[in-house]
């Protein structure tokens, strides 16, 4: 493990890996293996759902690396992969448990000195609960878009949807999220913005 | 300008989230859990092998009973006919 060093780059690690070089995957996986659990940890419920989906994304890697074909980098060629076992993971567990009432949910945001008041970790905690009740593509733009802070252009790359997909379907799930927790748009009179 | 749900994310934003945890170790566990998966794959991909002259041999003693069968009505479904049509045959001659 660690055999190879930063310098070399991840397409000799592919072409290693190919060869059946188990020390190169280590490589890689050392390499991308905080991004990912990073860009996993917004769609799992716990570290325990974390490691094995981030697992499933490094064996999805493996398993595929004769089909990288090297006119992306791999970096985002493995970012494509993770972002689609995390949707396919949203659209599973959305088939086992359902649609979740809204009425369930218990927010409480009626008005901006509420947002204001809230510290990070508590508007963390409030969103995660709010993206939960999304459909699997809402959550998955929104948090490509509104957490990772990827542009339209590079979600669209990650995601496969068109570049005017994306923008639509981020304006639906925006609208969805507002909904939910409560936020008027701009320019009523009812609520806050 | 912006609204309620910008200012929220703009606030979850600045929450990284701790994978510590999980990242300790975690190319150990991938490693061990792919290794695994490969041996049980190996296994049974061995099994088949090692089934395959066993099922050879139950082709080629069954075909050679057949061939060198006295009756050449060895063919259970053939002999459960053949058994059958004298009464079949009485019952439609007498029109039962």
């Amino acid at each position: 493990m660690g055999e190879y060093s930063e310098s070399v780059a991840d397409e000799r690690l592919v072409e290693l890996v190919r060869e059946g070089d188990e020390d190169a995957f280590t490589a890689l996986v050392l390499r991308y293996k905080r991004k990912v659990l990073i860009t996993a940890s917004r769609f799992v419920l716990d570290r325990y759902e974390l490691d094995d989906v981030a697992q499933e994304i490094f064996i999805k890697v493996y398993k595929n690396i004769d089909s990288y074909r090297g006119d992306a980098p791999f970096g985002h060629w493995l970012m494509r992969i993770a972002v689609r076992t995390c949707y396919d993971l949203l659209r599973s567990r959305r088939r086992e448990k359902g649609n979740i009432p809204i009425e369930d949910v218990d927010f409480a945001l009626s008005g901006p000195s509420v947002v204001d008041s809230l510290s990070a970790l508590q508007a963390k905690d409030l969103l995660d609960k709010a993206l939960a009740k999304l459909k699997p593509e809402d959550r998955l733009i929104l948090t490509l878009i509104e957490l990772e802070g990827l542009t339209s252009r590079e979600a669209a790359g990650l995601t496969g949807w068109s570049e005017a997909n994306v923008k639509v379907r981020s304006f639906r799930a925006r609208q969805a999220l507002k909904k939910l927790l409560g936020v008027k748009d701009e320019g009523t009179d009812e609520g806050w913005s | 300008m912006k609204d309620g749900l910008d200012v929220l994310f703009d606030k979850a934003r600045a929450v990284e989230p701790d994978v510590s945890r999980t990242e300790s170790g975690f190319e150990t566990r991938l490693l061990a859990r792919m290794r695994s998966e490969k041996e049980s794959h190996v296994l049974v991909f061995e099994w088949v092998w090692r089934l395959v002259p066993i099922f050879a041999a139950i082709t080629i003693s069954l075909g050679t009973w057949y061939y060198y069968a006295p009756d050449n009505t060895v063919d259970f479904g053939t002999a459960v006919t053949a058994q059958m049509s004298d009464p079949i045959a009485a019952i439609y001659l007498n029109g039962e």
